[in-house]
């Protein structure tokens, strides 16, 4: 028990007739990419936007190191440590990519009600940041808006972000989403090296992707969970077959 | 132009032009740039607000008539020797601006604090309405409450103390006023370089992402609601010492609606937005007054244009857009 750090339990999540959740459980444990695939539609985003505190489930628990955070707002959420990146990139646009990163250091340090000392000015602060974006080969962009970086660029300017925070989960939603190739090769590499910080809860569409990445995976469709297992035990599944990998029965 | 230089030169004008109008002996014009400086100072609050944290408050008024109030009955209760309240212990009056200030500011900060928390639940078109709404209970209620003088509003018949100043003289009274805008503009200059103010900038932009990160939106938005307040309180204050008069015109939405109109035609989150704001309303109202009763209809078209063609108002339009680091 001691290395499991996300644990959901029998989560149930409805709009009115759609069933978007149903008993859903589902365990993250330390070092592992645990994938999640499944059809569109098939309630990914919901149970995410559920562990991220967006949604509140209609029932079940969702425990993070041992503690239900089913009441906390994503703030505090991520404050403990669950760091996300998003399906559409969601940055300050305005801002330039240091200054982004600079934003998640200080939530980090939790020193967001400091009223006078210019942070231009605070070079300890700034050098931190940028060790992030050193990481995800950003660095020389650093003084450029987010709103004028290509998609690529804004897609790794998210995983800084995520990293800044010193997370104990990430939770990815499609980070590879529109990325060429050679961008996704690298990704790849970098989810690697990610989970022996953090775990990972993956929710990915690009299947040679996830089977060159995954630990463990869940297969959702229609909102709950339809097998879960290892690579090989996936692949060789019939009925995920049938739902999502497109082979005729 | 830099930005840099624009401000400059803004301040200049605001500081020398009632100098030369003391040395010509014409004190009205003094009491004018007094005006736009008070003015400017209700802005620079409420352009915290609204211009970093975008947090479109239309009930500033509230706090700015609530500067105005608690100097007046401050004063009210001095002149008249009787207690604020008595009971287990007494507060009485006061005609010391030092005095007054603090209490406008505190009293300010509580109604934001209450105001805030239920309305910042809320954004986009909800928020506007909610601030409105509270400031025109205020301003029913200012109406209605005969102990202040109600309708007719509460008349100061001398303007409050400060140590060592004949605050009566009208330019003693303006360096005073100019001393508080400057110090008030170099303070949030820092606030809005500061972590505080990296974060509520970032709120203004994406609220969502902010909240990812670890930062809880509300309690920085309600610090900043306070401090907008605040701001907006004291200038409240000086006001009321200005025209020597308070009366419920101060709660009214047109005041609101006027502290708003300084911030977008100076450039909504320009440090020295509503100083160039507060600059164009009064002379408009000044020149064009005199020349016809009808100046707000042109007042409306500067508007107009603004809003339409020069998006970052007239610092936007002179220095172009902001630059980013």
């Amino acid at each position: 028990m001691t290395n499991r750090v996300l644990e959901i339990t029998n989560l149930n999540k409805s709009f009115g007739a759609i069933h978007a959740t149903q008993d859903l459980s589902l365990t993250l444990n330390t070092g592992e990419i645990h994938a999640l695939i499944g059809p569109n539609g098939a309630g990914k985003s919901t149970l995410i936007q559920q562990v991220t505190g967006y949604l509140q489930p209609d029932s079940g628990d969702i425990q993070f190191l041992g503690q239900s955070i089913n009441h906390l707002s994503p703030a505090h959420r991520a404050k403990l440590g669950l760091a996300q990146t998003f399906q559409v990139s969601s940055l300050i646009m305005e801002y330039s990519c240091l200054q982004n990163v600079v934003l998640v250091v200080q939530a980090r340090l939790g020193s967001s009600y400091r009223f006078f000392a210019p942070i231009k000015n605070d070079a300890l602060l700034q050098q931190e940041a940028m060790t992030y974006l050193q990481e995800v080969e950003l660095d020389k962009r650093c003084h450029i808006a987010a709103s004028a970086l290509s998609h690529g660029e804004r897609r790794q300017l998210e995983i800084a972000m995520a990293l800044a925070l010193e997370p104990k989960v990430f939770l990815l939603d499609e980070p590879m989403a529109g990325m060429d190739p050679a961008g996704v090769k690298k990704l790849i590499e970098r989810l690697k090296k990610m989970c022996r910080k953090a775990p990972i809860l993956l929710v990915e569409h690009d299947m040679p992707a996830v089977f060159a990445l995954a630990t463990r995976i869940t297969v959702l469709d229609y909102g709950r969970v339809i097998a879960t297992g290892d690579v090989e035990s996936i692949r060789n599944n019939p009925e995920v077959q049938t739902a999502y990998l497109g082979v005729a029965p | 132009m830099s930005e840099k230089m624009l401000n400059r030169a803004l301040l200049s004008l605001l500081i020398i032009a009632p100098w030369l109008a003391h040395w010509i002996d014409e004190p009205y014009y003094v009491s004018l740039a007094t005006r736009i400086a008070i003015l400017a100072l209700a802005g620079v609050g409420l352009n915290i607000a609204l211009g970093l944290g975008g947090m479109v408050s239309f009930g500033h008024a509230a706090f700015f008539g609530i500067g105005g109030y608690v100097t007046g009955i401050l004063a009210s209760h001095a002149l008249n020797y009787e207690p604020l309240f008595s009971g287990i212990f007494a507060m009485s009056g006061s005609t010391q601006m030092l005095f007054i200030w603090p209490i406008a500011m505190l009293v300010g900060a509580i109604a934001a604090i209450f105001i805030g928390l239920l309305s910042l639940r809320t954004s986009g078109v909800y928020f506007i309405m909610i601030t409105l709404a509270f400031a025109q209970m205020i301003y029913y209620f200012s109406i209605s409450w005969p102990n202040y003088g109600g309708e007719d509003g509460l008349p100061i018949y001398l303007r409050n103390s400060f140590p060592g100043v004949n605050t009566l003289q009208p330019i003693q009274f303006f360096m005073i006023c100019c001393t508080i805008l400057l110090t008030t503009l170099w303070g949030v200059s820092r606030l809005q370089d500061s972590r505080f103010g990296n974060a509520l900038k970032a709120l203004r932009q994406n609220e969502t992402r902010v909240a990812a990160v670890g930062i809880s939106p509300l309690g920085i938005k309600l610090a900043a609601f306070v401090i907008s307040a605040m701001i907006t309180a004291l200038a409240g204050s000086l006001f009321a010492d200005l025209n020597r008069f308070v009366s419920p015109t101060m709660f009214s939405w047109h005041t609101s609606g006027q502290i708003m109109i300084f911030v977008i035609l100076g450039g909504i989150g320009r440090l020295y937005g509503p100083v160039a704001g507060a600059i164009m309303f009064i002379l408009c109202e000044a020149l064009l007054g005199s020349w016809t009763e009808y100046w707000q209809f042109f007042l409306g078209l500067l508007l107009l244009w603004v809003v339409l063609f020069a998006r970052g108002g007239l610092i936007g339009l002179l220095c172009g857009d902001k630059a980013h680091d």
